[in-house]
Parts: C-alpha cells; structure tokens; sequence
C-alpha cells in the first residue's frame, strides 16, 4: 500500500491522483513546443499511460511527482516531484506547469515545498534536474531556485543539461518563507 | 488531509504470488525483456528505462483504472517469474486477461494457474461481465493455456496499436465459475 502525501503551501495544494485529473493533466501538454521538451505526450492515451507511470512511480520507491493545485479554485497548474529510474542514478527533480499560470511563484513555492519534503522524509541529500536545453522555462525556473548548471549529458542526440538543486540547509535559509 | 492511498491487491495461487511491481523486479524484468524467445509475442524489444516505465505504468493504473499488469512470482521462493493479470492499455478492444511467463519457467502450467487466478478474480472481485485475451497466432502455447481456461476463438488477426493478434473471448463468470469452481485450488 502505498500512500501519496498532502503538501500544503500557502497558495497550493500537492497531493496524488485519480482519473478525474486526466483532461487537466492532458492539457499540461498543449503548448506543443513545450511538451516537446518534458516528454512524448501527445495523445490523450499517451497522457494517460504517463499519468499511471506518474503514480505508479510512488509504488517503486516511495517517492514521485506531486499534482500541483491552486488552493483557491482546485485547478491543476502542473506537476512537479521526483524520480529515480535506477537505484544507482541520483534522485532527479522533474516539474512541469502549465503556461498559463507563469509570473506568479507558482512553479517556486511548489518545487522548494516537494523538495523540502524529500530532504526530510525520504531521504534524499542532493537533487539534479535535467532540463532540454531549448526549454529556456524550465531552465529559468532552475536558477529561480537557486540550482547550479552542473554538465551536459547526451541523450538521443540532444544535450541535456543538469542543474543541481540547492542543498537541504542551503534551501532552508534561502527560502525558509516559501512554501509551508 | 492524509493523501491519497494508491492500493494493488496481491492474488494468491497455489504456487503464485501476483502482486503489483517493485523496484527490485527491475534487473529480472529487464533482463528478460532482452530475449527473443520471450518478447517476440508481446512487442519485442524494451530497454531498461522503457521497461523501468512500464512497471510504474502498470502499478499506476490500478489508480486509474481499477486494475493493472501483475507481476508473477514464485510464491516459495518470491522469484519473479513472468507477468500477467487484467490490462486495458490505450487502442485495446477491451479489457484483456494476459499472461506471459518467462521462458526459464515455461511448460509448468504456470500461466494455466495465473490466468485462472486472474479471471476469478476480475470476476469476482471487480464485477467483470466479459474478458478477452489477445494471443498471437503463431504462439502455440498460449492458446492451449486459452483453450484450457475454456475460451474460444473469436476473431482472427485483429489490429491493436502496433501489432496484429487474435482475439480469444473467455466464459463468462458464471459458466468460467462452474468449470473452474469459485476458490483458488
């Protein structure tokens, strides 16, 4: 059994999943030169089969990606939360947020708030991100949270960068007023 | 608030644990997907990310959908030994009861012993009314374990996202129930 946990922040929820999510999930998808950045979903069964992988994920290794929602109106504005493909390979920070919500510290208060609970309660001692180097979103939001750019790392031809995410103490000093 | 609590049932034979997917069934798994004598019915090839991505796939759609791919492992010693169980991914024709055990464990009646499991359970538990199973029509074995289960030939060569298969339609639950009985044995 496994139980995906309630972050509250002061402005979002983020918490697990159910079908209910699918249509909003898949709309996450549809600035298309985005979604070419973060994965291959294109179809609404693509969205499904990574939504169940999203969930899935907590069974394998206690962690995984949190639905992000605005506290006020209940809308999913994204997802952000961990992954780790490999008991070998590093604990990796994936998020992804809708366009529409871009400009209000959304994307910061969920991902400090998902991180500071994997340094917490998982375990976890250091992050990376690995971003398409195209996605200039993403990589801003990296820096927004103070990650370092780290190296590049070739995957199917494409050079993918790494960022490493600020430390548990370091975090905590920096942004001690965002999220909880 | 408490969060959302994602459950996988185990199903229990008398030799076989199904249960949903661990990280530890990655090396074996992916392993397995390697050899042609086992992937060649079921899509072929899967690296081990691919592979990694399936077993989160089908743990999380139990969430989704209400059940999921198994895996199937040897209930004395916990080795996994294939999988199988109730999956309905995107472009199926509806739900399907699959089986595959891992050629290391083949012609034990191991997939008899799960599909079995699995339909009385879908059944039983899940309120299913009809079930299929997708075989390809060069894979002698698996129709002899549908043709054991007690279903039939329905349609032949029936296209489904990247392959063609046979579609094997099972008894329903009554008549499934009557030949089989309702207990695991």
């Amino acid at each position: 059994m496994t139980t995906i946990p309630v972050i509250e922040t002061k402005r979002l929820i983020l918490r697990g999943w159910d079908i209910g999510d699918l249509d909003s999930f898949f709309a996450l998808y549809e600035d298309r030169q985005y979604a070419s950045y973060v994965s291959s979903v294109e179809t609404r069964w693509q969205a499904f089969e990574k939504l169940a992988a999203l969930i899935g994920h907590w069974h394998m290794r206690g962690f995984g990606r949190f639905s992000v929602r605005e506290k006020s109106t209940g809308k999913l504005i994204g997802h952000c939360g961990g992954s780790q493909i490999d008991g070998n390979r590093e604990h990796e920070m994936n998020y992804t947020f809708h366009p529409d919500i871009a400009g209000q510290g959304y994307a910061s208060e969920a991902v400090i708030s998902a991180l500071r609970y994997f340094y917490t309660k998982c375990g976890w001692v250091t992050a990376v991100s690995e971003i398409h180097p195209e996605n200039t979103r993403s990589i801003a939001l990296a820096k927004r949270l103070g990650a370092a750019f780290e190296t590049t790392r070739t995957k199917d031809g494409v050079g993918y960068q790494m960022w490493r995410h600020l430390s548990s103490e370091v975090l905590e000093k920096r942004f001690s007023e965002v999220g909880a | 608030m408490t969060g959302i609590t994602a459950e996988i049932p185990t199903i229990e034979t008398k030799s076989l644990l199904m249960r949903g997917w661990e990280a530890a069934d990655h090396e074996v798994f992916t392993a397995n997907w390697k050899r042609p004598d086992w992937n060649e019915y079921i899509g072929g090839f899967r690296n081990r990310d691919d592979v990694w991505n399936l077993m989160c796939e089908a743990n999380g759609s139990w969430s989704l959908q209400g059940f999921g791919f198994m895996a199937v492992t040897l209930k004395e010693t916990g080795e996994l030994i294939g999988m199988g169980g109730p999956i309905c991914p995107g472009g199926w024709p509806e739900p399907e009861i699959g089986w595959s055990i891992f050629p290391n464990h083949q012609g034990q009646g191991f997939a008899t012993e799960m599909a079995t499991a699995a339909l009385r359970f879908v059944y039983g538990e899940l309120g299913w009314t009809t079930a299929i199973s997708l075989i390809d029509a060069r894979n002698g074995p698996s129709m002899r374990v549908a043709t054991k289960l007690g279903a039939s030939l329905e349609r032949h060569s029936v296209p489904v996202t990247q392959f063609v298969a046979d579609i094997w339609r099972h008894l329903p639950p009554e008549q499934f129930f009557k030949l089989h009985g309702k207990a695991s044995s």
